[in-house]
């Protein structure tokens, strides 16, 4: 069997944010519906979402706790971390 | 793994017990680097700093430091702990201590997991002055 759509089908996943990225958008995590494949484009999602992430885009992404390419495949009820410059010590 | 202590707290660390975890009679050297949280910064006067941490993945990330840490270094053991919350001058954000047979590579081993440390851990810090506040590196 074919899936031409299966990378296009609507997915939840949750969203968290930290540092600045937190107070830039006054929230700490939401769910969010995603209709994309990979980091690329759940960022691209994202900035569309929250423009002003379309000028802060200084920050990595985890997903499930782990640091994630722009490469690396999104699916369904994954959570989804945007981490700006970490200063910790 | 019982050759490494991994923690964040949300109360006052303590050096003794990254001390006394570390410690064995087979060590020839424990070396200890302890964060404090400076007064000033970039002729600044700070009043403090908030400390927030996405603390799961935060954990799994100092882990894999203390990891590769006993890995590539001839060392005895670890402890990595970090503060989070607010904290005043002069508090510890964070204690490391590593033990080793020999001093050279407690100290290598000891800057190495700072180094990585403030590069790769999920903790950010909020730098409160006098006039308002800054989330440290956020800004390239």
């Amino acid at each position: 069997m074919d899936f031409p759509h299966r990378n296009r089908l609507k997915m939840q996943v949750n969203v968290l944010f930290f540092g600045i990225v937190a107070d830039l958008l006054g929230t700490e995590s939401l769910n969010m519906n995603f209709s994309g494949k990979n980091i690329l484009e759940f960022k691209e999602a994202l900035a569309l979402k929250h423009p002003v992430l379309q000028s802060y885009t200084n920050y990595a992404i985890a997903i499930n706790e782990h640091y994630a390419t722009d490469e690396k495949l999104v699916t369904e009820g994954d959570t989804l971390a945007i981490i700006p410059p970490v200063s910790g010590g | 793994m019982d050759c490494i202590s991994i923690e964040i707290h949300k109360q006052p660390l303590s050096i003794q017990t990254c001390y006394d975890f570390v410690e064995d009679p087979t060590c020839g050297g424990i070396d200890l680097f302890v964060g404090t949280v400076r007064n000033h910064t970039q002729g600044k006067r700070v009043t403090r700093l908030d400390f927030s941490a996405y603390e799961p993945m935060a954990l799994k990330e100092m882990e894999k430091i203390a990891l590769l840490v006993v890995e590539k270094f001839e060392v005895h053991k670890i402890a990595i702990h970090h503060a989070i919350g607010s904290l005043k001058i002069g508090d510890i954000p964070v204690v490391i201590a590593v033990s080793a047979a020999h001093r050279k590579a407690a100290f290598t081993a000891c800057e190495f997991a700072i180094d990585s440390l403030k590069e790769t851990v999920p903790i950010w810090k909020k730098e409160y002055f006098e006039d308002g506040a800054i989330w440290v590196n956020a800004h390239p």
